[in-house]
């Protein structure tokens, strides 16, 4: 795990040292710099008009060196992005999500294929890199799943001073780490609510049923913080 | 022999010497004014700067002196004149062009420093400015 570790970090202080020296090598700024200095050399020797219109030309390369400086960056990020996604799906295809959590999974792949296309072929790079936020999003939730036991079933608790909601239920990170989805916990327990059409009503020691929102493997019962 | 040919060349030098044109404190005057527009020039790079107006004063500085010493002293003030004041105009001229110089490579070291700025900036987003 160390080592593995170790290496990430050399891996990203390769690419961050390699990034930092393409940034100096930048073409329009080592123009800049020649043209100034040509720009100093013809003001001491008296030649003035030179001179200005050297160092006009330097500031002329200005703009597009800024522009040069910005891209490398964006393609950095979008570089780095990338691999983030690519190692995050690496690590829940490890955990199983292609057959746990195959909706999300097929998702975050989607995302990554399409964040890959927008580098490599159509160099938009800050499309690129939002692609592949989008897709460590999706796959977040299936770490915040992973990272718990998911159960089938939930056991309604009696909570001092906190009332035990579906909305609460569903935004608990080994249910659907989601308060919106409520509506689903509630769809497969309403014949087992206490009042009809009441969703807001549920009592302590119930028994509810979690069903998968998103292809997700559910199995055992949560009681107290453990699932059985 | 040898003492004659010495006298000989005393009197010539002292020949030559009644022959060199006397400056009137008008001449004396007018050249002392084109020699020091004329430094001026040479100490802001006008010959390089403003190089078509140097040379042209330059051909009045020297008209004048040439015309003094061959002894035709009639426009010699007059092109001294033409002088002091072309070279003075050159100085003008060069000074304006190295203040528009001085001001475009500032701006270039400004161009310069922005962008390493930049890049400083773009480094240390990516490294947690470590």
């Amino acid at each position: 795990m160390f080592r593995k570790l170790l290496f990430f970090v050399v891996l990203i202080s390769a690419a961050v040292f390699a990034w930092s020296q393409s940034l100096q090598d930048n073409e329009f700024y080592t123009k800049m710099v020649e043209l100034r200095d040509m720009s100093r050399e013809a003001f001491e020797e008296g030649d003035y008009a030179e001179a200005k219109r050297l160092a006009l030309e330097s500031q002329s390369y200005s703009e597009r060196s800024e522009a040069w400086i910005e891209e490398r960056l964006a393609a950095f990020r979008a570089s780095a992005g990338l691999n983030q996604l690519k190692n995050l799906l690496d690590q829940v295809a490890s955990w199983g999500a292609e057959t746990k959590h195959p909706k999300v999974f097929a998702e975050g792949t989607d995302y990554y294929n399409k964040a890959y296309a927008e580098f490599h072929n159509d160099e938009n790079y800050v499309q690129s890199f939002k692609t592949s936020r989008s897709g460590m999003e999706v796959l977040t939730k299936i770490v915040a799943i992973t990272d718990v036991e998911t159960p089938a079933y939930y056991v309604v608790r009696l909570l001092p001073g906190n009332t035990d909601c579906l909305w609460n239920i569903a935004g608990y990170d080994f249910i659907y780490n989601d308060p919106s989805k409520w509506r689903a916990i509630y769809d497969a327990n309403e014949s087992a609510m206490p009042e009809a059409d009441n969703p807001h009503l549920i009592l302590p020691g119930m028994i509810l049923e979690i069903p998968s929102v998103s292809g997700e493997t559910r199995s055992g019962t949560w009681q107290d913080g453990i699932v059985k | 022999m040898k003492s004659g040919k010495v006298w000989i060349l005393i009197s010539l030098s002292a020949l030559a010497a009644c022959r060199t044109p006397q400056m009137s404190s008008e001449v004396q005057a007018a050249k002392l004014a084109a020699d020091k527009a004329r430094s001026e020039a040479i100490e802001v790079k006008a010959p390089i700067a403003a190089e078509a107006e140097f040379n042209s004063a330059q051909a009045f500085y020297d008209k004048a002196s040439e015309d003094f010493n061959a002894g035709s002293e009639a426009d010699v003030i007059a092109n001294y004149g033409e002088a002091a004041s072309g070279f003075l105009e050159a100085v003008e001229i060069a000074l304006e062009s190295r203040m528009e110089a001085e001001d475009a490579i500032i701006e270039a070291d400004r161009a310069i420093e922005r962008s390493e700025r930049i890049v400083e900036d773009a480094i240390s987003s990516v490294t947690g400015g470590q």
